[in-house]
């Protein structure tokens, strides 16, 4: 079971985050969200799960590609899209 | 094509999932899905009519009324939108109101579900 978890926000309770393990996980960066893809030690890297950022929430706040860390995808919302209507078998907003 | 049900409790004003809702049903819709949006709580503000745009700031009616257009079902919470003194008449154009029932209902039928609380 594909798992995605949508985070929206720049600060959420990484004690519940640390919990969350499954075996295939799939993160996406949204809205404020999109910060944590340009910061060294964000929580979201401790995880075995792969990162997607949107796109258009990057050039929202200015953030450009170079800043983006490790190998996050990034993608548009018709990616997000097709991910979740052909890949997600559960999404949760967080 | 499949089915996308987005639940969204949020108000409509200091909040951005607001545009993330829109610009994900547009996208879907366009892709050929069906996209249904079920508000309530603070979210069925969204659903008045006559909302008035400062400096184009936050304006969601015309975005609203846009995914309608396209075909995107977007159902307002009976007893939440009641309560808050909406009525239907108070809707944009398109905009249904139905109770709680009809969201499980869908819930279950939908293939893909997506659902964002309060903030």
């Amino acid at each position: 079971m594909t798992f995605a978890i949508l985070i929206h926000s720049l600060n959420f309770d990484p004690e519940i985050f640390e919990r969350l393990n499954l075996e295939d996980m799939r993160i996406v960066l949204v809205q404020d969200g999109v910060y944590h893809a340009t910061i060294e030690n964000s929580p979201i890297f401790n995880k075995n799960a792969k990162i997607y950022v949107l796109e258009e929430d990057l050039i929202a706040r200015g953030i450009k590609k170079e800043e983006i860390k490790k190998d996050i995808e990034i993608i548009n919302y018709s990616k997000l899209v097709d991910l979740i209507m052909q890949e997600f078998d559960k999404i949760v907003w967080y | 094509m499949g089915t996308l049900m987005i639940g969204i409790l949020t108000r409509p004003y200091g909040s951005s999932n607001w545009n993330f809702v829109i610009n994900l049903a547009k996208a879907a819709i366009e892709k050929g899905h069906k996209v249904k949006i079920w508000c309530s709580g603070d979210a069925t503000y969204i659903l008045k009519k006559k909302q008035k745009e400062f400096a184009r700031k936050y304006h969601y009616e015309p975005k609203i009324k846009e995914l309608i257009e396209k075909g995107v079902e977007i159902v307002g919470c009976e007893s939440c939108h009641l309560m808050r003194g909406i009525s239907e008449e108070d809707f944009i154009e398109g905009i249904t109101s139905k109770p709680m029932t009809w969201f499980f209902e869908n819930l279950l039928k939908a293939d893909k579900v997506l659902f964002i609380g309060e903030e």
